[in-house]
């Protein structure tokens, strides 16, 4: 999970910068290259590849041991299925339904594998998403970050000076914690002083030939504040600014994965994964064992991975059989019917962390499209992403036609 | 597909920013600029005995004419800070879908407290999705070491990020669906 936190920091202006060079270059390096000479003499090849294996096997050897039978893989029996259906008090989005007609988080995602099944396999040159996300933000004010970078250089300095040793670092990074949470609470002793959300949009072009190019583009960021209280009093403090409020659009080429913990799965590839429920499964609990994460919960992996191919072009049959997987998991629930953030009905389904988040997906009861998924801490929402359309395209920056 | 000159253009076209963009992370523009013609020209003189996976072996090659650098011009800087430098002040948004919601400024914090080859490692694997022998190979240790180095920062980033946000989880008292009131 730290890795797509990670993925998600890389800068913008990376590309940006790397676009401009590539612009004012070109001409001028290839023309130099060709006027050098080459080296007709080819030298041995470096086996540089052969590695990989032993490097894989390592990361497996390194991992948490997976316990067997979470899967749907595993024989019968140890999992009852009946354990996949709603938790009593969990009937939100008010329509109030009665036990007797709560959808049973099982026999929806078995009628939903059936629905995907029927939707028709498609294709073209690039694979289109909108989004609209809404997150908490915060504003904390100058004299924190100053404050905290002063920190942050003392920590920098004392690592430097002590090396690497892992138990050092620890001891070393829980000290300079401790001292910004001090700070923090030195200057906002009741924690923020108001709440806000960011409200964006998001769309997206992944191209289906590798290195075309991929395209993001975000706008529409606005501020929610979910009281006039909030408001009020980030006007107060002085009306910080929130938000990014210029559109922002940025091409690139790199191989991306299609899903940070399946860094396996990439545009060229997602169609061809297996559309058996056996198979999938097998490949997906083999992948959940190579995950080096130490908090790693099959749960949230196969979660994570569902948002990811439910959005991706991944084929009818692999839908259905991700949905398959999904009714045999006992930790799954269902809220029965929910609205998303847009206002369109689907069926709410649930995990829960061991730590006390809820994962929740949204998914439409007549096409088993995914609509939203959300993440809340005891019943409150910390983000919510609800897809607004995707579909094949055949032209960057163009919507799929309907 | 037998000329050289189209072979190496295609070459340049189809990975000229990804080599860039790596470089961009050591030295300013002008400079990355040099050592990515430097770079290409190297494939260029071996253009006949490229491995398959050509990017890692360009980033290699890249991070190898950044090393040897004597000239004061191509002086590395720090990773993290190139980073800090490239990100906007103000998009200090960035979230983790299935954990918790970090600001920019706290990841870049919690970063500052990794080795540097750590976060190398971290940038090899997650922007540029290289495996772990081609990630190995750019940063020329054994595959083994580079995953000893990434289970690591892993480990590292994660309880340090947990740190950071059980110091910054603020109470929030919606309820669950305020976002639907709103919209």
């Amino acid at each position: 999970m730290t890795d797509r936190m990670f993925a998600r920091l890389r800068p913008d202006e990376l590309d940006e910068l790397a676009e401009a060079s590539y612009r004012r270059r070109r001409r001028e390096d290839l023309a130099r290259t060709f006027s050098s000479t080459r080296n007709p003499a080819p030298a041995p090849r470096r086996p540089l590849f052969l590695l990989a294996t032993g490097a894989v096997a390592a990361v497996a050897a390194g991992a948490v041991v997976v316990s067997t039978g979470v899967l749907s893989g595993a024989p019968a029996g140890d999992t009852p299925p009946v354990a996949a259906s709603s938790t009593p008090g969990s009937t939100t989005g008010g329509t109030g339904a009665s036990p007797a007609t709560r959808i049973d988080a099982r026999s929806f995602l078995l009628a939903a594998a059936a629905t995907a099944l029927r939707e028709p396999a498609a294709t073209g040159d690039y694979w289109y998403v909108r989004q609209r996300t809404t997150h908490p933000t915060s504003h904390l004010p100058e004299e924190f970050w100053t404050e905290a970078r002063k920190l942050q250089l003392q920590e920098q300095a004392e690592v430097d000076r002590t090396g690497a040793e892992d138990d050092e670092l620890v001891a070393i990074n829980e000290k300079y914690n401790k001292k910004l949470e001090n700070l923090r609470k030195s200057i906002q002793p009741d924690g923020p002083p108001y709440r806000a959300y960011i409200v964006e949009s998001e769309e997206r072009w992944r191209p289906k030939r590798l290195g075309g190019t991929h395209r993001v583009k975000s706008s529409d960021h606005e501020v929610v504040f979910p009281s006039p209280q909030d408001e009020a009093k980030w006007k107060e403090e002085g009306s910080p600014k929130l938000a990014e409020d210029k559109p922002k659009s940025v091409d690139d080429n790199l191989p991306r994965p299609l899903s940070i913990p399946n860094m396996d799965i990439t545009m060229q590839n997602v169609g061809d994964l297996p559309t058996s429920k056996k198979a999938l499964a097998g490949r997906l609990r083999a992948q959940f064992a190579k995950l080096p994460d130490p908090h790693k919960e099959f749960d949230l992996y196969l979660w994570q991975t569902t948002v990811d191919l439910m959005t991706a072009p991944t084929t009818p049959g692999t839908r259905a059989a991700i949905f398959r997987i999904l009714a045999d998991q006992p930790g799954i629930t269902s809220h029965g019917e929910v609205e998303d953030a847009t206002g369109r009905a689907g069926v709410g389904l649930a995990v829960e962390s061991d730590d006390g988040y809820e994962f929740q997906l949204v998914v439409d009861e007549d096409t088993a499209e995914l609509l939203e998924y959300s993440v809340a801490e005891k019943g409150e929402d910390t983000v919510r992403v609800t897809f607004e359309e995707f579909g094949w395209t055949d032209k960057l920056g163009r919507r799929p036609q309907r | 597909m037998d000329d050289p000159e189209e072979r190496f253009t295609l070459l340049y076209d189809r990975y000229y920013r990804n080599v860039l963009g790596y470089v961009l992370l050591r030295v300013d523009q002008g400079v990355a600029e040099d050592v990515c013609s430097e770079t290409f020209l190297v494939a260029w003189r071996r253009l006949d005995e490229l491995p398959e996976q050509v990017l890692p072996w360009l980033l290699g090659v890249a991070r190898n004419k950044l090393a040897k650098q004597r000239d004061v011009r191509y002086r590395r800087e720090d990773l993290v800070e190139r980073i800090a430098k490239l990100t906007s002040e103000q998009e200090h948004v960035a979230w983790d879908v299935a954990e918790h919601v970090v600001d920019r400024e706290q990841a870049i914090s919690a970063l500052r407290a990794l080795p540097e080859k750590d976060v190398e490692a971290m940038i090899l694997a997650t922007w540029y999705g290289l495996t772990p022998g081609q990630a190995a190979t750019v940063m020329g240790c054994s595959a083994r070491a580079f995953n000893v180095r990434l289970h690591r920062a892993r480990k590292r980033l994660d309880s340090r990020l947990r740190q950071e946000m059980g110091a910054a989880r603020r109470p929030m008292r919606q309820t669950r669906g305020h976002f639907a009131e709103e919209s």
